[in-house]
């Protein structure tokens, strides 16, 4: 777009009065807005001074405009004798390069009136600017204008230094960690004191880059640490003065990162962000163990933060393929029928179980058992484990090594990459085989019926209760209200149902369906991080396809749910299944609090 | 009601004999056998656990052991007004009762469950009766329900929230008029209670409960395994006196080494005493108190250490007579109901439940509670005199078996209308 363009566009809604020029311009990072100098009819000025000196333009620069609250300070001028009076604008905004300016489009007062920039009209450098502008406001009329600007102009620039302890106010703020969030997100974790009403504005600042923090936009957390070693000494006593937010698009390449509040008196103050230092899952997990929530706190929670900064990290961390090292113990199977999917994590023993019952209930005729081992520092306890099995045994088994800790949806999609079955069963390692020819029958389930797109068995826990016989969605109050799905009649006795039953969502923890939807429909979703909802959410793919899900009675193994898993609690596991939860709802239900979220119904 | 159908029952308690050995699960579970026995009962159980080793989440009440057996995996029971804080519990028990539909629902506790539960029965079930066994003096006293002040171990005999004050001065009078207040109002909705003593009956009859709604009725005890024959009262060699049971200040074990003491200090040996039981369950320094006194008791007093249950009845039958020297009021032991239907004579303590069982000079004698020098008269008495040990042992009331026990139940459950077509409810 040329400037002649622009100027011919604005031009219908110009102004009656002849426009008025700007001399000169430049951006100052201090100050932290735009400040032009040039000249205004003084009627222009006389109405600004009746609202202290404010008032409202649009800026308008070759490749964009800004728009917002402006200062202005004015000063005599010989050369304009009755014609108008000297002029200095400020405008708060970010320094992103625009371009040349072109225009303001002043409005103070009734009437709007515009200034164009004489061809001629440099843009400066902050301090050039700064030292044209000084002695002209120092001379300028003496009224708040003036003042502001002056306070503004002596500002001292961020030079890497904290300088939060030189505000005549008790202002502190730390960042304890900053976690960067690809490619451009950061989530800061600290806390912030102040004084009540001290402070006007915090941002983040990178580069060019600015973006306001208002801390309880994100997720407050209680901190009586803080309030007992550095709070009450200063009066502050309000415990949740911790945060943890999200900031998007912030991180300029290698820039510093750093804080600058702005007080209520207009003196700035400076504070190093700490540079991000975690990736992958240590930097989801930091970020998941700061904040404990409930109710109220969920939704927005998981809006605000949790849900662009760990989506971002995990979609990051799924990017970085992990190398697979495949060993086989004896000889492959030709042509298999069925191919078992078991992912290892944590208790590997229970591979000795599965495969020492799968044997000695009769192998598993053309089926290929393929273990993918999700737990890289166990390698050396797996190696022992499967020569033993193998010479014990005598089934044929792959082994898939991978190089890094993926979660349950990836190592079993790598296992899925490697299957060579008509069908697959995606089986835990805490399954154990019950019926003896329990492969045959949910395979011949799936070969009986077209319309049946994944069957899976009832599961018993140990004591011969149902872990599971199929799952409902269900809203739970203190997790905002989020869905998450209930087992039915979990830990009952199992109800006198034989034969196929057709469910909305059956467990991915054995499910068998056919090779060739499961690669249709993507396996498990790796959005999911860990490991939570990539069955249910499988389940409604299928049903999209026009297919169903069904447990089948007669067949029935032993699920020892979750004794595999990593059972140390914690807030970040519990927050980590809060993000799987939201985003199956968004997707599949709308986002929670919107007419269709609201409805509970799968 | 139809009387074509089988009554439906729910027996609800605050353990399982499978987790825990305690008298009350226990009476209740054999209560649950007994009915399931039955023709025309549907008769179900539903226990709880503490401690949740095999918690299933997100399932409160489950079926770990039966068809007909609950256990509901307990969580944030609070103490003091009995109140049930577990966010699962009201709607897992109140679906339990949707799909049972019982006529009758019978509470042995409300430890665990929680006073509201009864309220859950009356939003899902109006109809339903709902009894209450008690099982000792928790509703009263706040001091574990013993009856027994704090600082003295002396007995208390009427609860006041000033009273309960003194014991707990760190909790308000006012806080246990609120307490007393919560409780009382979920204690309305029961129809009836059951108490295994009139001792203990007539205390919650003092606490308000009409007597009308109370009925006594002893506890089904866990059946004996079949003991070897009995070792008869000998005429000569020391009279053995057994002690069975938890080994603690409040079950008299002081009362024992006090006679032990003064005994050998008059070098009467003529008594043994045989302590069967555990003390390991106590407090540090009354394990220390404990073997300090074993060790200087002398030569009457032998102690053998824990034993299993279902030994008790053989145990039981290598004394002459059994002790229960408790020092507070008890309220049906159990050791009693054993040493009854062993045929042995039970030297007890003179109060509350313990004197009640026990017919002074027909199944026992008495003596005066934490009193040595009464005990060591009956002892010397004993001592000379071994054919009365024999003739008592032959007066000694059969405890009741369980199909009486069974009896007295449906009569109270009749008394309800809730079994009976015809009858008015009172």
């Amino acid at each position: 777009m040329t400037a002649r363009v622009a100027a011919s566009k604005l031009g219908s809604s110009a102004p009656r009065q002849a426009p008025t020029y700007i001399d000169f311009y430049g951006y100052h990072p201090a100050a932290d807005g735009w400040l032009f100098c040039g000249w205004i009819p003084l009627a222009a000025l006389r109405a600004a001074q009746q609202m202290d000196c404010h008032g409202t333009a649009r800026v308008s620069f070759e490749d964009g405009e800004l728009t917002g609250n402006i200062v202005l300070a004015g000063f005599e001028r010989d050369d304009l004798a009755n014609r108008g009076i000297g002029v200095v604008l400020f405008l708060a905004s970010s320094g992103r390069p625009l371009g040349r300016l072109v225009t303001i489009d002043l409005r103070v007062g009734p009437t709007p009136h515009r200034l164009l920039a004489v061809d001629s009209a440099p843009q400066l450098r902050d301090a050039e600017l700064a030292s044209r502008l000084r002695p002209i406001l120092t001379g300028a009329i003496r009224d708040k204008g003036r003042i502001e600007l002056l306070a503004l102009l002596s500002r001292r620039g961020y030079s890497g230094e904290d300088t939060l302890d030189r505000l005549t106010d008790f202002v502190q703020l730390d960042v304890e960690e900053a976690v960067l969030c690809p490619p451009d997100g950061l989530v800061l974790i600290g806390w912030h004191l102040a004084a009540p009403g001290t402070v006007a504005s915090i941002r983040v600042r990178c580069g060019v880059n600015t973006a306001e923090l208002r801390p309880p936009d994100g997720i407050v957390v209680e901190r009586s640490d803080i309030i007992a070693t550095t709070g009450e000494a200063r009066g502050v006593t309000d415990p949740f003065c911790g945060f943890v937010a999200y900031v998007p698009n912030i991180v300029a390449g290698d820039e510093p990162v750093y804080i600058q509040v702005e007080t209520q008196r207009r003196e700035i103050g400076f504070k190093n962000v700490p540079a991000a230092r975690l990736r992958g899952m240590p930097a989801m997990r930091r970020i998941l163990d700061a904040f404990d929530l409930q109710y109220d706190e969920v939704v927005p929670a998981l809006r605000g933060v949790v849900a662009p900064a760990i989506g971002r990290l995990n979609h990051a961390r799924m990017q970085d393929r992990p190398t697979v090292t495949e060993l086989a113990f004896g000889p492959p199977v030709a042509a298999p029928h069925i191919s078992i999917i078991v992912p290892l994590y944590g208790r590997i023993d229970f591979m000795e179980y599965q495969i020492g019952l799968l044997a000695a209930q009769g192998g598993t005729a053309g089926a290929e058992l393929i273990y993918v081992l999700d737990d890289p520092p166990k390698r050396r306890e797996l190696h022992v484990l499967a020569e033993s099995l193998h010479l014990r045994f005598d089934l044929p088994f792959r082994l898939l090594v991978l190089s890094d800790n993926m979660g349950f949806a990836p190592a079993t999609n790598i296992g899925l990459a490697h299957a060579g079955g008509t069908f697959v069963c995606f089986l835990n390692s805490d399954v154990f085989p019950g019926t003896p020819d329990w492969i045959a029958r949910l395979v011949a389930r799936l070969e009986a019926d077209q319309e049946l797109g994944a069957v899976g068995p009832l599961l018993l826990f140990e004591n011969g209760s149902v872990q599971h016989e199929g799952m409902a969605m269900e809203p739970i109050p203190a997790l905002g209200g989020l869905l998450f799905p209930r087992h039915a009649r979990k830990g009952w006795r199992p109800r006198a149902v034989s034969g196929l039953v057709r469910e909305a969502f059956i467990t991915g923890a054995c499910m068998v369906m056919r090779r060739a939807l499961a690669e249709e429909l993507g396996g498990f979703d790796e959005a999911y991080a860990v490991g939570d909802f990539e069955d249910t959410d499988l389940c409604l793919k299928i049903a999209r396809r026009g297919l169903a899900c069904a447990v089948d009675h007669d067949v029935r193994l032993y699920h020892l749910e979750r004794k595999s898993q990593d059972a140390s609690g914690g807030w970040w596991r519990r927050n980590l299944t809060l993000y799987n939860a939201w985003l199956h709802q968004c997707r599949w239900f709308g986002e929670p609090g919107t007419a269709q979220g609201a409805s509970g119904d799968a | 009601m139809r009387e074509d159908r089988p009554h439906r029952l729910l027996i609800a308690s605050h353990s399982h004999p499978q987790l825990s050995r305690g008298g009350a699960e226990i009476a209740a579970f054999q209560l649950f056998r007994t009915f399931s026995e039955q023709p025309g009962w549907e008769t179900w159980f539903l226990g709880c656990q503490a401690s949740r080793p095999d918690a299933r989440p997100g399932a409160a009440i489950t079926q770990p052991f039966s068809e007909r057996e609950f256990v509901y995996g307990m969580g944030r029971f609070e103490w003091f007004k009995f109140a049930n804080r577990d966010p699962n519990f009201p709607k897992a028990f109140r679906a339990l009762l949707e799909q049972l539909q019982p006529d009758i629902v019978h509470f042995h506790h409300f430890l665990n469950f929680g006073v509201e539960a009864f309220h859950h029965v009356r939003q899902v079930l109006p109809e339903a009766k709902i009894v209450l066994t008690v099982h000792e003096y928790l509703l009263i006293c706040h001091h574990y329900g013993q009856m027994v002040t704090k600082d003295r171990e002396s007995l208390c005999y009427e609860a006041s929230p000033t009273r309960c004050n003194r014991c707990f001065p760190n909790i308000s009078p006012d806080d246990f008029f609120l307490r007393r207040l919560y409780i009382d109002n979920f204690l309305g909705m029961v129809d009836h209670f059951i108490s295994p003593s009139t001792f203990l009956a007539q205390r919650l009859a003092a606490l308000g409960i009409p007597p009308q709604r109370l009925s006594v009725i002893e506890n089904i005890i866990a059946a004996p395994a079949a003991p070897r024959p009995a070792r008869p009262v000998e005429d000569t060699g020391p009279l053995r006196v057994g002690f069975f049971g938890q080994i603690s200040r409040l079950k008299g074990i002081n009362v024992l080494f006090d006679a032990a003491e003064m005994l050998e200090a008059e070098a009467f040996t003529d008594v043994v005493f045989d302590i069967h039981g555990d003390y390991r369950g106590q407090p540090p320094e009354l394990q220390e108190e404990f073997l300090k006194r074993l060790a200087g008791a002398g030569r009457n007093i032998r102690f053998h250490g824990q034993y299993d249950p279902q030994r008790v009845d053989h145990l039981m039958r290598q004394v002459d007579v059994t002790i229960v020297p408790s020092i507070w009021w008890e309220n049906s032991p159990v050791v009693i109901q054993e040493a009854f239907r062993n045929r042995r004579p039970v030297l007890c303590s003179d109060i509350g439940g313990m004197a009640e069982k026990v017919r002074d000079g027909q199944d026992g004698w008495h003596f005066p509670v934490g009193g040595a020098i009464g005990l060591i008269a009956v002892l010397k008495r004993l001592c000379r005199d071994r054919d009365l040990v024999r003739r008592v042992a032959a007066t000694i009331r059969h405890p009741p078996g369980a199909l009486a026990i069974l009896e007295a139940h449906v009569g109270v459950y009749e008394m309800l209308g809730s079994i009976a077509g015809d009858q008015a409810v009172p």
